[in-house]
């Protein structure tokens, strides 16, 4: 999947690419990444010259009892590109690591300026052990949840790892070292903020900006769909009227609760299909009190990374009477944050322009038709679903829930709502516009929208 | 010589041939279509005519990258932040 590239590193594996069409990209496998802390061979790496020739295979790399000598590996990645800034350097290792959290020994702390400046050796050591002993600290907090927590221990034991001290020496450390300062700065902030969880790592539900991996993780496959779906000239048509039947809402507020809970597990089930751990990905609200609610928000100004705000109605209104179980709808929009591209409407020219005239904000609801499609197709099937469930209804009926109008001839939303569900089992890709791609998709869309008399009948229409 | 390199950080690297002046105004323009770029300032510009095309979703979200020189004897003489753009 290429859009994984990026989030492979996530999982400890680190890709490397030439600018010569004869080198093929270079795979550091993740079951070696995963034993060494990984961000020693990847700083050694940041100054290879290329990725390396000929065979690739690092399991036939000298092993120790352990396994495998990933000092010896960094060292001859240095070694053999001369990485002369490196040289006179050395990370601490896994034990010495393990050893400073363990036998903490913080020394007073008495620098709460937080002027984000390490000021010599001993104010640097003081920061960091007293950083150490608030990771400790913060495990105990009832204000953070396990997976919080992990994630306090998590990024500390990281930046540890990236800090480099000076050769030979037992905690001299090159105070101008761009990880050692990275590493400072954080367990600065973190002595600042202490379990403020949005504070130190930076996170608030709903809001995602374009380096997080869920970011136009499909973007491609909406641009192929888009593409494609020019050659369907009726298909259009076909997503203009699905889009604005407000029929398809079939699940009444009565059974909200109900569905609202089963809703949450399908979304739980999906974003596990997906590899998608981020509960923090929307915030609920209302959209009474929120213009936002229940759409994707862009923001983008010049010098930040474009982002986008997820809000969604907590009890699933989607305005004007109609509701949607929560679940399905957070799906629906993170479908669309997964179809944008992510980079910036900034072009070439803006640099002409002053920071204010280069931000935009993009309208709530994307206007282009053919993106709302798959989400929207998704989003009606799994509502039929969830119906029939709750109902105790066989999920293969077709229910009536009304029409939708192409010329004289009318396309029961239950035969597509089912027929779609059908695609959805017999095409089980991640990606929703993938599936909508398909020819046989397409084709059946296009005769539909075309106002044509349509396919063979799936089966008798029953009354809800 | 020159390669891409993305490290854990998601940061996105680019290497080239020396000769290249680096240029507070440094930025990236990539062209998608023809999976070719070109580093340019105001009065110098470096064509690559290759971007492995799994780069450009890296090199969109990150819409920054480190660009960097190095002599003959693979020693690290510049580093330039540029921006990315996207054309085309």
């Amino acid at each position: 999947m290429k859009a994984d590239v990026y989030s492979a590193f996530l999982t400890n594996k680190v890709k490397v690419f030439a600018i010569n069409k004869d080198i093929h990209p270079f795979v550091l496998p993740r079951k070696i990444m995963r034993k060494v802390a990984p961000f020693l061979i990847a700083s050694a790496m940041t100054f290879t010259a290329c990725a390396p020739k000929g065979n690739q295979n690092i399991d036939n790399q000298p092993k120790s009892s352990d396994g495998i000598n990933f000092t010896e590996i960094y060292h001859e990645v240095i070694d053999k590109y001369n990485l002369t800034a490196l040289k006179d350097k050395e990370p601490f290792s896994q034990n010495e690591i393990n050893d400073m959290i363990i036998h903490n020994n913080p020394p007073e702390f008495v620098d709460y300026n937080f002027n984000h400046c390490p000021e010599n050796l001993d104010n640097f050591w003081e920061i960091v052990k007293n950083g150490i002993q608030a990771t400790k600290d913060v495990q105990k907090s009832n204000l953070l949840n396990y997976k919080q927590k992990k994630e306090y221990q998590i990024v500390a034991y990281k930046m540890l790892s990236q800090m480099t001290r000076v050769k030979g020496t037992s905690t001299v450390v090159d105070l101008s070292d761009y990880n050692n300062l990275k590493t400072f700065l954080y367990f600065e902030k973190l002595l600042q903020y202490g379990d403020n969880y949005e504070k130190v790592l930076e996170k608030d539900d709903g809001l995602i900006n374009e380096q997080h991996e869920v970011f136009g993780r499909y973007y491609k496959d909406y641009e192929s769909l888009e593409q494609k779906a020019q050659k369907f000239p009726h298909v259009r048509k076909f997503a203009y009227q699905l889009y604005n039947n407000d029929n398809r809402f079939m699940i009444s507020y009565q059974d909200s609760a109900q569905a609202n809970k089963l809703s949450m597990q399908l979304l739980h089930k999906w974003m596990e299909k997906q590899n998608i751990t981020d509960e923090k990905l929307w915030y609920l609200t209302t959209v009474d009190e929120d213009f936002y609610a229940n759409g994707v928000a862009y923001w983008g100004l010049r010098g930040n990374p474009l982002e986008l705000s997820l809000g969604i109605d907590r009890q699933g209104n989607v305005g004007e009477g109609a509701f949607s179980p929560v679940g399905a709808i957070i799906i629906h929009e993170l479908q669309h944050v997964m179809q944008r591209k992510p980079a910036s409407n900034e072009r070439p020219e803006d640099n002409q322009k002053s920071d204010d005239e280069a931000a935009f904000i993009s309208s709530p609801y994307d206007n282009s038709l053919i993106s709302e499609l798959g989400p929207t197709l998704y989003s009606l099937a799994v509502e039929d679903r969830l119906y029939k469930h709750l109902k105790g209804i066989d999920e293969d009926k077709i229910l009536d829930y009304g029409n939708l109008r192409f010329g004289r001839t009318n396309v029961k939303l239950g035969e597509v709502a089912v027929w779609f569900a059908k695609m959805m089992d017999k095409y089980p890709d991640n990606s929703i516009d993938k599936l909508v791609a398909k020819d046989e998709v397409l084709h059946q869309l296009n005769l539909w929208g075309s106002g044509k008399n349509n396919m063979l009948q799936l089966s008798k229409v029953t009354e809800r | 010589m020159g390669c891409f390199l993305l490290n854990e950080f998601g940061e996105v690297l680019l290497e080239l041939k020396s000769g290249l002046r680096f240029c507070p105004d440094m930025r990236l323009e990539v062209n998608e279509e023809t999976q070719s770029a070109e580093l340019k300032s105001a009065d110098s510009s470096f064509k690559i005519d290759f971007v492995h095309p799994e780069l450009m979703l890296p090199l969109k979200q990150n819409r920054y990258l480190f660009v960097v020189e190095r002599n003959n004897q693979f020693y690290a003489l510049n580093t330039q932040l540029a921006k990315v753009v996207f054309v085309g």
